[in-house]
């Protein structure tokens, strides 16, 4: 499954509970109400145990995670930033 | 009258330093205003304040007045399905956590305890208003002049004054001792709080749901309610809101308490479905701030007297008490002549002091302004430190993976090193518009007579 598939799946399936039954890519995550404090700290739990990707501390902030395309974008951002890091330290 | 040390100030900063400076074999002058007991806000203690009060030996007493003893704080946020919980924690010898108690303090009663003590302990306590400080020989402050009740003037000669004034800044509105009090990041909220009979209180069998545990009502940024026990049937409760949302409603404290108590969140109305009040409503405006140079030859100021920030973490007895304990050895040292004289004999004990609260101030910034990235901070990635954090344990191990990721999110650098980057107060850096300070002299002399204007 790839990243915004497995992001979508995980935010239906746990946070949109009663809510969302379809879940556009574009959404407003928080206007929508679908996520909350609670939501953002089980996405970001998501991300970290299923995907392997530890989120930095400065980039835990609520605009990376505003809608389901904006945190695949950020995610890819996130791996070009690692992977340069590391290509740089070999 | 002559001492070593004069204590402006009978509240826990006062009391405190006089208990701590007893240890040192010093027997401080307290000078105090009001007749005791009186009305204070401030009502709730952290792990690190009741570690104090135990390290002063006063544990058996807290229990046996009956003080309810707080487990925790249950927060209840915007969302129904959300409230979390920060339990009361200690940390052992090998600084392994271990959940502890501490308390809910009516300050009357709480306030009178620690003067009592440490009048008994061998202060003299001295009722009057203090009206300026005296002058030694080489031009440093050198003790206080006092109105005494019966109006006469009392000199009290001193080779250092305790500054420990609380909201009232004094030495900070004298002008020509201390530096320039500037306004704080939240200088523009206001608290109106009183008590009530009658709430409905937590009572599930766990340190999460037990009845004596603070409550936190957030409905959004700037704009929460506390419900504090202060014993079995009464509650202390405030609301504190932007001033300007409460000057627009134009109504009267009391109506707005009790409108807000019912209309704040849904948690709080259940808890208080009819508001019996049981105390007057007070307000306190402005109540950030920050004073600069806050110690120097013969002056130091203690807890409030010097800072403030904001009231949701319940820190306010707990930095005056540890401030109070850490200055304790360092007055003795100055009073058997250590760096008589520098420029600032107390400059590492002001700075450290500063540190301590610029903790507090960049954990307090990141729950107002990335409240979502809090919750996330505190319940999943940094919870151990953010249960020092809350315990009032900001002296030591400091700074912590917590701290540097909330300097991180909020883009903020605290460095050290000279005096134009020393503890700056954000309201000012980060909000020049801020700059402008609080004038000794301003027109606001009293909360109670700020609010008879509108």
């Amino acid at each position: 499954m790839d990243t915004q598939s497995a992001i979508a799946d995980f935010i239906t399936k746990e946070l949109a509970i009663g809510r969302a039954k379809e879940l556009h890519p574009d959404d407003d995550l928080l206007a929508t109400g679908v996520l909350d404090s609670l939501g953002l700290m089980q996405l970001v739990l998501f991300i970290e145990e299923h995907l392997g990707v530890k989120v930095p501390d400065e980039d835990v902030v609520i605009e990376n995670f505003r809608s389901v395309s904006a945190l695949t974008a950020y995610l890819a951002r996130l791996d070009g930033r690692q992977n340069e890091s590391e290509g740089a330290a070999a | 009258m002559k001492t070593e040390v004069v204590i402006v100030g009978g509240g826990p900063a006062g009391a405190a330093s006089a208990l701590f400076l007893h240890r040192e074999g010093i027997k401080p002058i307290l000078v105090e205003r009001e007749p005791f007991p009186r009305y204070h806000i401030g009502e709730s203690l952290t792990g690190a304040a009741g570690k104090v009060l135990r390290e002063l030996g006063l544990e058996d007493e807290m229990y046996r007045r009956r003080f309810p003893t707080k487990q925790g704080v249950k927060v209840f946020g915007q969302s129904e399905r959300i409230s979390w919980f920060v339990p009361v924690t200690g940390r052992d010898e090998n600084w392994q956590l271990f959940p502890w108690d501490t308390w809910q303090v009516r300050r009357s009663e709480f306030d009178g305890m620690l003067l009592d003590r440490a009048v008994g302990g061998g202060s003299q306590l001295v009722r009057g208003q203090t009206t300026g400080v005296l002058r030694n020989s080489k031009g440093d402050v050198g003790g206080v002049q006092v109105r005494m009740e019966d109006g006469g003037l009392q000199e009290i000669h001193a080779d250092l004054v305790l500054d420990c004034s609380g909201q009232a800044t004094w030495l900070a509105g004298l002008g020509g001792v201390t530096g320039p009090k500037y306004l704080g990041s939240y200088d523009k909220q206001i608290a109106i709080f009183s008590q009530v009979r009658g709430a409905v209180r937590e009572n599930g069998g766990t340190r999460e749901t037990h009845p004596d545990n603070t409550l936190i009502f957030y409905q959004k940024k700037y704009h929460w309610a506390w419900f504090i026990p202060l014993d079995a049937e009464t509650v202390s409760v405030g609301v504190v809101i932007p001033a300007a949302y409460f000057l627009e409603k134009r109504e009267t404290k009391r109506d707005f308490l009790v409108r807000e108590l019912s209309e704040l969140h849904p948690e709080l109305k259940r808890r208080i479905p009819v508001a019996d009040l049981v105390e007057d409503v007070h307000v306190i405006p402005n109540y950030s701030y920050q004073v600069r140079g806050f110690s120097g030859r013969g002056f130091m100021c203690i807890g409030d007297a010097h800072r403030f920030l904001d009231p949701i973490f319940s820190f306010g007895v707990t930095v005056a008490l540890r401030e109070a304990q850490l200055a304790a050895p360092v007055i003795k040292a100055y009073l058997n002549g250590a760096k008589r004289d520098e420029a600032n004999p107390f400059a590492e004990h002001q700075l450290a002091s500063e540190v301590g609260v610029d903790i507090l101030e960049d954990v307090l910034d990141c729950f107002w302004e990335q409240p979502f990235t809090f919750a996330t901070f505190v319940h999943a990635r940094y919870t151990e430190h953010m249960t020092d954090m809350f315990a009032g344990r900001i002296y030591e191990r400091q700074p912590s993976p917590a701290l540097h990721g909330f300097r991180a999110v909020l883009k903020r650098q605290r460095t050290y090193d000279g005096d134009d980057s020393y503890s700056i107060p954000i309201g000012s850096r980060y909000h020049p518009e801020r700059a402008p300070l609080w004038q000794a002299g301003s027109e606001v002399e009293s909360t109670e007579a700020w609010m008879g204007r509108h």
